[in-house]
């Protein structure tokens, strides 16, 4: 009799917790990406219990917390609900994957370890410029931990391809400056550069003694002089806004549809073609006019009250203060000394400055009776 | 029902590949010739790169495993594995020691799904095991559209990372220089090399040339003022057909209100 072949021996495979692992990060990635960018929909109402990283008032949206490590690090601590867990359901079986204080902290901050990490890419390869480093664990399924870069995927916005206009022009027949962005990639930071932003850059720089630590202040728009708005934005492989994009992003297309249209328009309001026909018209004909909560949201103008990130006065592609609110910073390469939006709540409704395409001149130097805001846009290679 | 389960998991587990094998980036090699589910048999006694997988250590490192097999022969096989910094190349590293062996093997054939590799491994022994290389969801760059961020348009809103830091010291510099030419066209606007410019630390800028995409250097720069290259205008808004060599109509570039755009060659420049 022949000898039996001997059968090959495989060994009964039990998944490893390294799988079971995976697939839980894997599946509440959803979930976490919901607590990141809409951080504000987890605002609860009574407010925060994380004096350290966020001191909320009712001068500030919601929207400030979308993609804010600070509202991060307070969910992770408890500071909005006791035991914070994202819940998982795998397999007919729960798991609550939660975040890791794995950082150190930054002391500047507080004492607390970190829940986050900021990282500015230094090696080739990524084509993130920079982002947010979290850890997470399963509760679940001890001495395995996750690492993970969240992207900032709440700050600037598309700038559509089309063709545009530049400043303003003597009449209808005069088509001014126009240009297109047809093969570029452009995208415009929605809001002011705030506190907040530039406390991360002081930090990323090594230089924490600079921060703002007043945290009221956070949400606030940064006042740098010019040669350091130039700088932050360089920082983070942006650019600092251009006229020509502020003018394009804030005056509205009169058909969305038709990127080539024969005829440019200029808009005087992001909102109102004809700037009579809206309040800052209306103020300017009648010197009683009383600002209605509505006017401050599209723009806040003297004798509004102060308020930041509120969403109402986006222009057609998503950019917010156009009028109104800070005076803000603007490179022109056109004209180059028509380099500020005087546009703000320092000055009066029936003010001529609060006018799409009128720019006056900032000398680059900070004052405290006309503090300069900025933002930066970042162009993306093909 | 899970601790059960976990405690049963842990006692088998057959998890000999890395652990970061369950959140690759990108299968950057395969090797040509070996077909899926054929054991790999020729040529005997050699060294062969498999595949090459990527990944990002928890410092954000890009490396690249080299998977390498010793084809049996008169002797038995071995696997190997050599990570190394993802610019490197697996070729240097082929007969040199890898980070971790697995000799004994009488044959190796693999399998490719969607976002998985598979290896199935037979051993001296008789001993079998199934290995797995798991990729996270392929990114595919969104058309630009509103409402769109920068972030999402160049990359996953997340990216899983090795649970471990690595002691390998990138054997290249780090970022890009500035004015390193990141995007090379030619004066006939064909691209000569494809653009590196989102790996310029501190952005890039463009002298138009008349092309549709012109050539690009890391850093910045005032374009439009006198001396210094003009700035891009486009080439639609004229809303004719035309020829936009620098010298016959330069409308694609412009200079600050009182200078003029001058050519260099076809790029554009303000005097």
């Amino acid at each position: 009799m022949r000898p039996r072949p001997l059968a090959p021996v495989r060994v009964k495979h039990i998944d490893p917790p390294e799988k079971l692992f995976t697939q839980v990060i894997e599946a509440s990635q959803k979930k976490i990406l919901k607590l990141w960018e809409e951080g504000d929909r987890y605002f609860p109402k009574e407010g925060t219990r994380c004096e350290e990283e966020i001191q909320h008032d009712n001068t500030v949206g919601r929207s400030y917390y979308q993609c804010n490590p600070h509202f991060w690090q307070c969910y992770w601590q408890g500071g909005v609900k006791e035991g914070p867990a994202l819940e998982v359901e795998l397999s007919g079986q729960t798991f609550h994957v939660v975040a890791k204080a794995a950082f150190a902290p930054i002391p500047a901050f507080s004492q607390n370890p970190r829940y986050y990490d900021l990282f500015k890419r230094s090696e080739l390869g990524l084509h993130l410029n920079y982002g947010y480093m979290v850890e997470l664990i399963v509760k679940e399924i001890p001495g395995l931990s996750q690492p993970m870069l969240l992207a900032d995927t709440c700050r600037d916005t598309y700038l559509p391809e089309r063709i545009y206009g530049y400043g303003k022009v003597k009449d209808e027949k005069d088509e001014g400056f126009i240009w297109d962005n047809f093969g570029r990639n452009l995208f415009i930071d929605k809001f002011y550069v705030t506190n907040r932003q530039v406390n991360e850059w002081r930090i990323l720089n090594g230089e924490p003694s600079k921060i703002e630590i007043n945290r009221g202040q956070w949400p606030k728009p940064a006042l740098l002089s010019l040669k350091d708005q130039i700088k932050y934005c360089h920082f983070y492989g942006k650019r600092l806004l251009e006229a020509k994009l502020f003018d394009a992003a804030s005056m509205s297309p009169a058909d969305l549809k038709d990127p080539k249209p024969s005829r440019v328009l200029r808009p005087e309001t992001p909102w109102q073609r004809d700037h009579s026909r809206s309040f800052l018209g209306m103020a300017r004909i009648n010197p009683d006019y009383q600002l209605a909560p509505l006017d401050c949201q599209l723009a806040q103008v003297q004798g509004c009250h102060e308020r930041y990130f509120s969403t109402d006065s986006a222009t057609w592609m998503g950019l917010h203060y156009s009028l109104g609110f800070y005076p803000e910073s603007l490179r022109n390469f056109i004209e180059p000394s028509k380099n500020l939006k005087m546009s703000s709540r320092f000055f009066l409704p029936a003010s001529e400055w609060h006018e799409l395409g009128v720019l006056s001149n900032w000398n680059g130097v900070q004052e405290k009776k006309l503090p300069v805001a900025f933002r930066c846009y970042e162009e993306v290679a093909p | 029902m899970i601790w059960i389960m976990l405690i049963i998991s842990t006692l088998s587990a057959q998890a000999a590949q890395p652990i970061h094998w369950g959140y690759l980036i990108e299968l950057s090699h395969q090797h040509e010739f070996y077909k899926i589910n054929e054991p790999i048999l020729k040529p005997k006694e050699s060294w062969q790169n498999l595949f090459t997988f990527s990944y990002l250590d928890r410092d954000l490192k890009q490396l690249k495993d080299c998977v390498f097999y010793k084809v049996p022969g008169e002797g038995l096989g071995t696997l190997k594995i050599k990570t190394i910094y993802a610019f490197d190349k697996c070729d240097d590293y082929v007969l040199r020691a890898g980070d971790k062996e697995w000799p004994d093997i009488k044959s190796l054939q693999f399998n490719i799904h969607e976002n998985i590799v598979t290896f199935d491994i037979s051993f001296k022994n008789y001993r079998s095991e199934k290995w797995l290389a798991k990729f996270q969801k392929a990114f595919t760059k969104p058309s630009p559209a509103m409402n769109l961020s920068s972030a999402e348009f160049k990359s996953p809103k997340t990216l899983l990372l090795a649970p471990h830091s690595s002691v390998i010291v990138a054997s290249k510099a780090g970022l890009l220089k500035a004015d390193f030419q990141c995007h090379q066209i030619s004066e006939y606007c064909e691209e000569v090399k494809p653009s590196v410019c989102d790996q310029c630390p501190e952005g890039w800028y463009e002298i138009p040339n008349g092309c549709l995409q012109g050539p690009k250097f890391c850093g910045h720069h005032s374009c439009g003022s006198k001396g210094k290259p003009a700035c891009r205008r486009g080439m639609v808004w004229q809303r004719r057909d035309s020829k936009f060599d620098c010298r016959i109509d330069s409308s694609f570039a412009y200079c600050q209100k009182g200078l003029s755009v001058q050519c260099e060659g076809q790029k554009a420049f303000c005097r």
